[in-house]
């Protein structure tokens, strides 16, 4: 796995976007929502990227903008596992009833466009930090527990399944020791992904407004508020659109690669 | 023979799979791959089960493990009617009856240690206060099958066929049953190694005086380590009788067919001999009557319409044929 | 060194040896081979896995890997219909493609794998003919009919329009025998033909391939694990462990009286049903595995597992073929102390 370049690249980015959440504070040359007298200045040396329309510096809202983007991302993927894993457990492992009754609802979420199911869902919750979390975890939820749920068919299958039986285990020994360590390989791939989907559907929500509000760094708003002045300072759109862009290249070349 | 009570006592044990077909799945059909076998098995006794494929063998094995639940018939177990059992009860019972795979490359976890693997029958069934404890346990089984410790920390997937069999049959013997169904322990073994598994289980019968139920295709193993064997074909018991005598002096035709089909190891014995023509037939539609009709030599027009009982012909010997002078 | 055979040579395999290079290592597959088959014959190449036997199969049938990876010495001269002796080894492809099916044909023991599962039987047994002889497809139809009939299919015709996986393992072999039989090649290599099969249709299918060998004086390499269907079809055995041949000669001989420790002990280890003791007395087992192709011991590839190994003796240099009866070879360093 550590030859594969695509897991290299993708691990790379990772740790260097959660590096630079980490150190925020430290790293940032300003408070990211302390607003000035400079508005909309171009980059210079004391502003690398110059500053958006409220003064405030666009660098230090980018590197602050990272953390958001890792909260939103990684909060989500942890939801739609929290409520995937175990359904799509429960119907790969048990089937019968319980299998017939979920496999309807991942075929019916899966159906529709993640995007447009935030879109709704947010606008009737009102966005902020917590309900961005758990809608896009919701939206997220059914391809997760599809994934589990056709992994956990298949391991039921093997004879050390039927061995673990014949000893004497409990469904909650056998899922526990035997079914989740064999999918938990491919359940972290699929979280790798699950984050890149979430931080491009968060940014697209921001993008639309119905994102995090501020004056919270975020760069899904800082590409929309930067959309009106992008003959006066491309950067202050296309700096935050280019991190995105690369973290959720990250996330999605990671987890892929461990596929 | 034993005057005590037998072990095991399996009664009209019958099994039928529904096939299911179609968007609405409805049934279209049973495969009747258990019909009506009835045997004992004595303590420290070895049943060999014999026959071909669509014979049932495995299927009985796992019945009589409760692995799969019979469609009719009853099993008893040490006189406990297994069908009856609590799930304490049968959690013990999980500790008196194991079993051994035919596959050795799918029984293990691919996860887990040889030890971890060894160890967890007696972990489930809560007989070691921890992991930690079990390894000297586990030491003393991997000695039993003569695995050395030096792979206790071992993946199977550094381990041979054969040893991975090994493995297995420690892991069975590891909450010391009194029972043990062998279903095709060595099928999957290279030949120079097949001998080595089967006279591990020969020994561990004698020193451990176990029971078992050995199911094989080969008829010629069986003899070597079964005290009665009972050959199947299409769900039903054909013939059943002490080893040595059955394999020498066949009543049944199909026993008879199946010896003669067995080849010889020896270049000087080669001959002619009658075969049996035909194939198997779909055991969603067996035959009426006889279900071997189809392909026996002797059938008469009664084969079809009368299902010949499994009854005793001599001490300890049974046959369903509706003749008496074949073959 | 060559074996006495009654007729000129209709396969002629020198020295053949075939190494891979895998990530992990060089693989010995198969390490100086020779052996000669003569028409009508069946010689039986007996081994366990890793033995090479497979690859010497399919050596022949010029069906190993072309790439870098796959290093082939040796070789192995088939003589065709029209009387032309070719080393398969060095025919172009397109040649190749003639010789096969035509002079000689292979039947695998899996005929799922070699079976398309998209094409009806009709359809697969009609190909095979029209690419080696030049038939209207009314006939090929008609030579696949009498074939199937011949080799006791029921109801040929219905087989024809049937899909492989209608089938029974047993019927599919035969279907496979008819595909290689289809152009009368004059050598068929079985590979493991009857060992996924039942016993009683495997004794069904050793019957059918016995009476068309004597049929049409057919020659067959039937390699398998399985010494006791060795004893009822062939004529000679080669006995291969670890990739070279380690014992050779007239399967009564070698069976009476074998004199390499290895097919000794295989031979010892089988049930026999003919005198079965009581229960309980054991067979006897070889100790230890069969080593890995990446690791092969030093000497003679068999003397770690050997009960007459000396040191000294066994694990120095690898024991020749020596010619131990005016038939027979035998690899061994003391076959002459050994009773």
């Amino acid at each position: 796995m550590m030859k594969n370049w695509r897991f290299l690249a993708g691990a790379s980015i990772v740790v260097a976007v959660m590096a630079v959440a980490a150190v925020a504070p430290i790293l940032a040359p300003y408070e990211p929502n302390k607003s000035s007298v400079f508005m909309l200045e171009t980059p210079s040396a004391t502003h690398w990227l110059g500053t958006d329309e409220l003064g405030r510096d666009i660098l230090s809202r980018l590197i602050y903008g990272a953390r958001t983007s890792l909260v939103i991302g990684i909060g989500a993927a942890g939801v739609a596992l929290l409520i995937g894993a175990p359904i799509g457990l429960a119907g790969g492992y048990f089937r019968g009833r319980i299998d017939l009754m979920i496999v309807p609802v991942i075929d019916l979420f899966v159906a529709m466009p993640a995007l447009i199911l935030a879109l709704i869902i947010t606008v009737m919750v009102g966005p902020s930090h917590k309900n961005l979390i758990l809608v896009l975890g919701f939206v997220m939820w059914p391809t997760m527990a599809r994934l589990v749920r056709g992994q956990a068919l298949v391991i039921r299958e093997a004879t050390y399944i039927e061995a673990a039986v014949a000893a004497g285990g409990t469904s909650a020994w056998i899922i526990r020791r035997h079914v989740w360590p064999n999918i938990m390989r491919i359940v972290a791939a699929q979280i790798a992904i699950a984050v890149s989907l979430a931080t491009i559907t968060a940014a697209s929500l921001s993008f639309l407004g119905l994102g995090i509000p501020p004056p919270t760094a975020d760069w899904g708003g800082m590409v929309r508020s930067g959309f009106d002045y992008l003959a006066l300072n491309p950067a202050m759109s296309l700096a935050p659109g280019a991190a995105t862009t690369i973290t959720v290249l990250g996330f999605y070349l990671g987890g892929s690669a461990v596929e | 023979m034993a005057t005590t009570s037998p072990l095991l006592q399996v009664h009209d044990l019958s099994k039928r799979f529904e096939v299911r077909r179609g968007v609405f799945r409805h049934i279209a059909g049973h495969v009747h791959a258990v019909e009506a076998v009835s045997f004992t098995i004595d303590r420290k006794e070895v049943l060999g089960l014999a026959g071909e494929s669509g014979s049932g063998k495995s299927t009985v094995g796992r019945l009589l493990l409760r692995l799969i639940e019979p469609t009719s018939g009853q099993i008893r177990f040490d006189g406990n009617d297994l069908s009856r059992l609590s799930a304490a009860e049968l959690r013990q019972f999980r500790r008196r009856a194991q079993i051994v795979f035919q596959d050795p490359y799918g029984a293990l976890d691919p996860r887990m240690t040889v030890a971890e693997a060894v160890s967890e029958p007696l972990i489930v069934q809560k007989l070691v206060a921890s992991p930690r404890r079990a390894r000297d346990r586990v030491a003393e089984l991997l000695a039993l099958v003569a695995i050395g410790p030096e792979y206790m920390d071992r993946r199977p997937a550094e381990l041979s066929g054969g040893q991975r069999q090994r493995v297995c049959i420690a892991r069975a013997l590891s909450v010391k049953p009194e029972f043990i169904v062998a279903d095709e322990p060595a099928s999957a073994l290279d030949a120079s190694i097949q001998a080595q598994v089967i006279n591990l289980l020969a020994n561990l019968k004698t020193r451990l005086g176990l029971a078992m139920l050995f199911i094989s295709h080969d008829i010629a193993v069986m003899a070597h380590l079964c005290d009665r064997i009972a050959v199947l074909y299409l769900g039903r018991i054909m013939e059943m009788g002490p080893s040595f005598a059955l394999v020498t002096r066949p009543r049944h035709p199909y026993t008879a067919a199946l010896l003669s089909a067995v080849p010889n190891p020896d270049p000087e014995l080669r001959r002619e001999r009658p075969l049996l023509e035909g194939e198997v037939p779909s055991p969603v539609s067996p035959p009426s009557g006889c279900v071997f009709r189809t392909r026996c030599r002797f059938a008469i027009a009664a084969c079809a319409s009368t299902v010949p009982p499994l009854r005793q012909i001599d001490a300890g010997r049974f046959m369903a044929c509706l003749r008496d002078d074949v073959p | 060194m060559q074996q006495a055979t009654p007729n000129p040579p209709l396969l002629d395999v020198e020295a053949l040896t075939v190494r891979y290079r895998a990530r992990a290592g060089l693989v010995h597959a198969v390490s100086d081979v020779s052996f000669q088959l003569g028409q009508g014959e069946t010689l039986a190449i007996v081994g366990e896995s890793g033995s090479g036997k497979s690859t010497t199969g399919l050596a022949i049938m010029g069906l190993l890997p072309t790439d870098r990876r796959t290093i082939v010495h040796g070789a192995i001269r088939l003589t065709s219909k029209s009387g032309s002796v070719n080393d398969v080894l060095r025919l172009a492809d397109r040649e190749r493609r003639r010789v096969r099916g035509n002079d000689i044909a292979m039947i695998f023991q899996d005929p799922m794998s070699s079976l398309n599962p998209i094409y009806s039987i009709g359809s697969q047994i009609v190909e095979a003919v029209e690419q080696h002889r030049r038939v209207a497809r009314r006939e090929a139809i008609a030579d696949a009919l009498r074939l199937l009939g011949q080799l006791g299919v029921p109801s040929p015709d219905r087989i024809l329009a049937s899909y492989p996986h209608q089938l029974s393992g047993g019927m599919r072999q035969r279907v496979m025998i008819a595909i290689a039989l289809s152009c009368r090649p004059r050598a068929l290599i079985a590979d493991e033909p009857t060992t996924a099969l039942d016993v009683t249709i495997q004794a069904q299918i050793l019957a059918l391939l016995k009476r068309v060998q004597r049929e049409t004086a057919m020659a067959v390499v039937f390699i398998t694990h399985n010494l006791s269907v060795v004893a009822e079809v062939a004529d000679r055995i080669v006995v291969m462990y670890a990739g070279r041949i380690v014992e050779a000669g007239p399967v009564r001989e070698v069976f009476k009286s074998p004199r390499m420790p290895y097919t000794r002990s295989l031979l010892r280890s089988l049930p026999r049903l003919g005198h079965v003791p009581r229960s309980g007395e054991p067979l006897e087992a070889i100790p230890g595995n069969v080593p890995s192709p990446l690791a092969l011991p030093s000497g003679c590839t068999f003397h770690p597992r050997c009960p007459h190994q000396v040191a000294g003796v066994c694990d120095g240099l690898i024991p020749g073929l020596e010619r131990c009866a005016p038939n027979r070879l035998v690899r061994c360093a003391r076959w002459r102390e050994i009773d």
